[in-house]
């Protein structure tokens, strides 16, 4: 009972912080419409009936670039977070993340491969590349299952057939850059960066779709996460069969993971750096670790990238490249200070 | 609960390390299986606790075939409690002891999980220790985790792969009699692993004697855990000396 009023006032001080995120990322910008013009455009959205004067530009501002790109930061993080948390789960192991086993540099790949082909159909050629990233990112993830279901689908042998898959991909990325001409190599550079500038209504659905069936789904097997961190034999005689609930998580954390970075582009630390985070605010007991990873994860896009596109403005510094630079420092706090909680 | 087991083989490649085993434990019987390291003591244990499947032969529990028991009911009817762990675990010994009741819920510990869990932390005298992490504890400390894990799952059968590994006379046996406690309290049938032939002659009811994947002798510890029997398994030379209840192996 003490544990669930601790993680219930945890979820609400979360909450209350993604609030106020959200809040200041919509009232900051490198275009002048400040919390008020902001509030105007809400309260008319919402009460339509109380007839209140907002500015056309500040609606354009908020409705087309800044709403769309919150929900998109937070469904990205939250995506994140919670397949990083599935993926540590399954192989015990707290330095893996969906990106650790190829997936990103997959669908890297996929991605440059798109660009370099180039399509030529105007207006397609961005669905080209999304599709390709996807499926390459797919792809990854199923060659890491073939892969270690030869030698058995055992930790190590996930972990070890992913990173081959990953250099294997960034080889093959590396070529590309290698033989791309300026304008190729220059798409392909910033689509790696990672952004959610060109976020939009429908990628957001998109991705919340795929969420609202992955998440629960993890979620569901949170006790046979929970077993697996005392062992497989252990866990075999709780009744879980940890092949099968590995393949199941890797597939479903892939799925999160592919469809975040086909619209996103590589965003890295988001999904090793938040499981940490809650997993030393709650503990190992998944049932509570994995929304509050999500809720974490949430929060840490949304700062990283309201930080990116006000630090500079009017440039913008990609998302990608911030949460790096926020995550690497605080990742190494947590390695460093490693409370007893930390694994 | 009663285990037979029928013309058991079972080998990790080529070579069988069970030959054709069959086996007979009473219910409520506290068994030691004795033999050299590669005699197929932690196999056994692991093909009864289905943690590897056999390919020949058949494990029956009250005349049911083990195969025929869904994962999450066999849970609830055998606890296992593993040679190895993970010593960086770093979850609470509470949560580790809710794990034990895995094969019940579905998401949330309900009221009666809770009093299964409370029973046991109190029977083990564990309420000091519910908020410190497995980690923290001493090598005794954290063995006696493991079995009360196995208990919350209410089994009624438990085995258990080599229990007093690494473990000091005096936790040795406090582990060993905690475990002929909770077999004569709870109605439970226990199998262990062990080595130590005196400490199974002393703590368990009856004992099994294994080398090279069979069965050589079985029942009684002061009739298996002969000059004879050492002499051929182990091929070691000794006087068996009883003493009380114990027995003393001179070399």
């Amino acid at each position: 009972m003490e544990s669930l009023f601790k993680n219930f006032s945890l979820y609400i001080i979360l909450t209350l912080l993604l609030l106020v995120c959200i809040i200041v990322s919509a009232a900051v910008g490198t275009a002048s419409v400040d919390i008020g013009d902001i509030t105007d455009v809400v309260i008319a959205i919402l009460f339509p009936f109380l007839k209140t004067e907002a500015s056309e530009f500040a609606h354009t501002v908020f409705v087309e670039l800044r709403f769309p790109r919150i929900l998109m930061a937070i469904l990205g993080g939250m995506g994140f977070a919670v397949s990083g948390t599935a993926m540590q789960g399954i192989l015990r192991n707290p330095l893996v993340s969906p990106f650790t086993i190829g997936i990103s540099a997959a669908a890297g790949f996929g991605a440059s491969l798109a660009i370099i082909l180039d399509v030529g159909v105007i207006g397609a050629a961005d669905w080209f590349v999304v599709i390709n990233a996807f499926f390459f990112a797919l792809l990854a993830a199923f060659l890491v299952f073939c892969i270690s279901k030869f030698k058995g689908i055992y930790a190590a042998n996930i972990i070890l057939a992913g990173i081959a898959v990953m250099y294997f991909f960034s080889a093959f990325t590396s070529l590309l850059q290698y033989i791309a001409n300026d304008n190729q190599l220059k798409g392909i550079v910033h689509w790696m960066f990672g952004s959610l500038s060109i976020a939009s209504y429908q990628n957001v659905v998109i991705v919340g779709g795929v969420l609202l069936v992955c998440i629960p789904l993890i979620m569901k097997n949170a006790w046979g996460l929970n077993a697996l961190g005392e062992g497989d034999e252990t866990a075999i005689t709780l009744g879980i069969n940890p092949g099968r609930l590995r393949i199941l998580m890797l597939t479903l954390s892939s799925a999160i993971t592919a469809i975040i970075i086909c619209f996103t582009g590589i965003i890295g630390f988001i999904c090793l750096v938040a499981p940490h985070i809650a997993r030393l605010l709650t503990g190992n007991d998944h049932r509570f670790l994995i929304p509050l990873s999500g809720l974490i994860g949430a929060l840490l896009l949304l700062a990283a990238d309201t930080i990116g596109r006000t630090i500079l403005s009017p440039v913008e510094i990609p998302v990608g490249i911030v949460t790096s630079f926020i995550g690497v420092p605080l990742f190494l706090w947590l390695v460093i200070t490693k409370k007893n909680r930390m694994n | 609960m009663d285990i037979t087991v029928k013309n058991v083989c079972f080998g990790y490649n080529e070579t069988n390390v069970l030959n054709d085993i069959s086996l007979n434990i009473k219910s409520n019987d506290f068994v030691s299986i004795l033999g050299p390291n590669g005699s197929g003591k932690s196999t056994l244990i692991k093909c009864i606790s289905r943690i590897l499947r056999i390919k020949q032969g058949e494990i029956l529990i009250d005349g049911r075939n083990i195969n025929s028991f869904e994962a999450r009911e066999l849970a609830r009817t055998i606890g296992y409690v593993p040679q190895f762990t993970n010593n960086d675990n770093n979850s609470t010994i509470y949560e580790i002891l809710e794990l034990g009741r895995c094969p019940y819920v579905n998401w949330r510990l309900k009221n009666h999980d809770r009093e299964v869990i409370e029973n046991v932390i109190e029977s083990f005298g564990l309420q000091s220790f519910v908020k410190k992490q497995f980690c923290q504890l001493s090598g005794g400390q954290q063995q006696r985790i493991k079995i009360a894990r196995a208990l919350v799952q209410e089994p009624e059968i438990l085995l258990l792969d080599e229990p007093i590994n690494n473990l000091d006379i005096r936790h040795q046996i406090d582990v060993l009699s905690l475990l002929g406690d909770i077999v004569k309290q709870k109605n439970i049938t226990a199998v262990m692993a062990i080595h130590d032939l005196a400490l199974a002659a002393r703590y368990s009811f009856s004992v099994m004697l294994m080398s090279n994947g069979r069965i050589v002798d079985c029942g009684d510890p002061a009739k298996v855990i002969s000059k004879d029997n050492v002499k051929d398994v182990y091929g070691v030379d000794v006087e068996i000396i009883k003493h009380k209840e114990s027995l003393l192996l001179a070399l």
